[in-house]
């Protein structure tokens, strides 16, 4: 049995709600706002860097992956290495590609040195064996090559050997 | 009317409400202010299927259950206790007697129980929504709501520490 002056519980849970609501302190609407305005801009200025920096990210990967795929020549050879003669031709550098005379002057002086060693046959190029009668085939990794005797070997292979004999 | 001076009609409830789901003012703030950002922030994701008064509150629970959820985990709550904790002569006098009520009052007894009920009870007894208000507000059915708000009343009954503030309410001057 409930006592006689006790009230509904739902109605204390109202009247204290309200005396709460009385006593804490409201800060202006407008701080509010205003803190609203400072996040916007706060966030559009971290999305505008957050995009300058992967933009600044793609490009600096782009470069080194690129620097890497021209310049390094020490990376592991493919696994199908080929001769000089094998090449796709249309895949490298064009002979004209030699910017400077004195560029194509080395070029040339390369490419005699290739044929003297080479021989004058460019389907069989050999040099002689020490150990052995039987000749070895002269592989070259054009990987391995310089860019100017990669050029040079292009600009050979185009031209001809009988031409350079 | 623009849609900050709509928000701004329901800025009283939602702080109250602040206040009695945390029973303090510095949370509150944080809470309320949330809220408000976040309702400023999703204008344009409200279509206006519900009131904007419920979808308030949705986003006002929806802060109050992440904060709960990210305060009660072990190591953050020691840190957020050393971050945030004010020394008693740090807090102001209202904000000393705000505590003091709160504590002493029905709504210490509705924060021991379960989130939910919790909030139901805010929304019923402080804001006095209807069902299909609250039903709207906390994305359940309306059985639900009855179901979260007869269990609530019935553990609070049942608590001594209640039953002993009753009479103190009742029997204490106005």
């Amino acid at each position: 049995m409930k006592p006689e002056n006790e009230q509904p519980l739902e109605k204390q849970l109202n009247e204290h709600a309200r005396q709460l609501s009385d006593l804490a302190v409201r800060p202006p609407f407008e701080c509010l706002v205003r803190e609203h305005k400072t996040r916007t801009s706060r966030h559009r200025k971290r999305n505008a860097a957050g995009i300058a920096v992967g933009v600044f990210s793609i490009l600096a990967c782009w470069l080194y992956l690129g620097s890497a795929n021209g310049v390094n020549r020490n990376a592991a050879p493919p696994s199908s290495g080929f001769a000089a003669t094998d090449f796709n031709r249309s895949q490298q550098p064009r002979p004209d590609q030699a910017s400077t005379q004195e560029e194509r002057i080395e070029q040339e002086q390369l490419i005699a040195e290739i044929v003297a060693v080479l021989g004058t046959d460019p389907a069989m190029p050999v040099v002689p064996s020490p150990n052995s009668a039987q000749p070895l085939v002269f592989e070259v990794k054009y990987e391995d090559l310089t860019p100017n005797e990669q050029t040079a070997v292009q600009r050979l292979l185009t031209v001809g050997f009988d031409q350079w004999n | 009317m623009d849609f900050s001076s709509e928000i701004e009609q329901h800025y009283p409830g939602l702080h109250r409400a602040a206040v009695l789901l945390t029973g303090n003012s510095a949370e509150a703030e944080d809470l309320v202010q949330e809220t408000v950002l976040r309702g400023l922030d999703a204008q344009k994701r409200f279509r206006g299927s519900s009131s904007l008064r419920t979808w308030l509150y949705a986003i006002l629970m929806n802060v109050h259950r992440s904060q709960l959820r990210s305060h009660g985990r072990g190591w953050k709550r020691v840190l957020l206790w050393f971050h945030s904790a004010p020394r008693a002569d740090e807090l102001s006098a209202e904000e000393i007697e705000l505590r003091r009520e709160w504590h002493e009052s029905l709504w210490n007894a509705v924060a021991q129980l379960p989130i939910e009920q919790q909030q139901t009870m805010v929304l019923r007894f402080a804001e006095d929504m209807s069902y299909d208000e609250i039903a709207s507000t906390m994305a359940c059915p309306i059985g639900t709501v009855k179901s979260r708000i007869n269990s609530a009343l019935r553990k609070l009954n049942q608590d001594p520490n209640v039953r002993d503030l009753q009479h103190l309410c009742s029997v204490a001057p106005t």
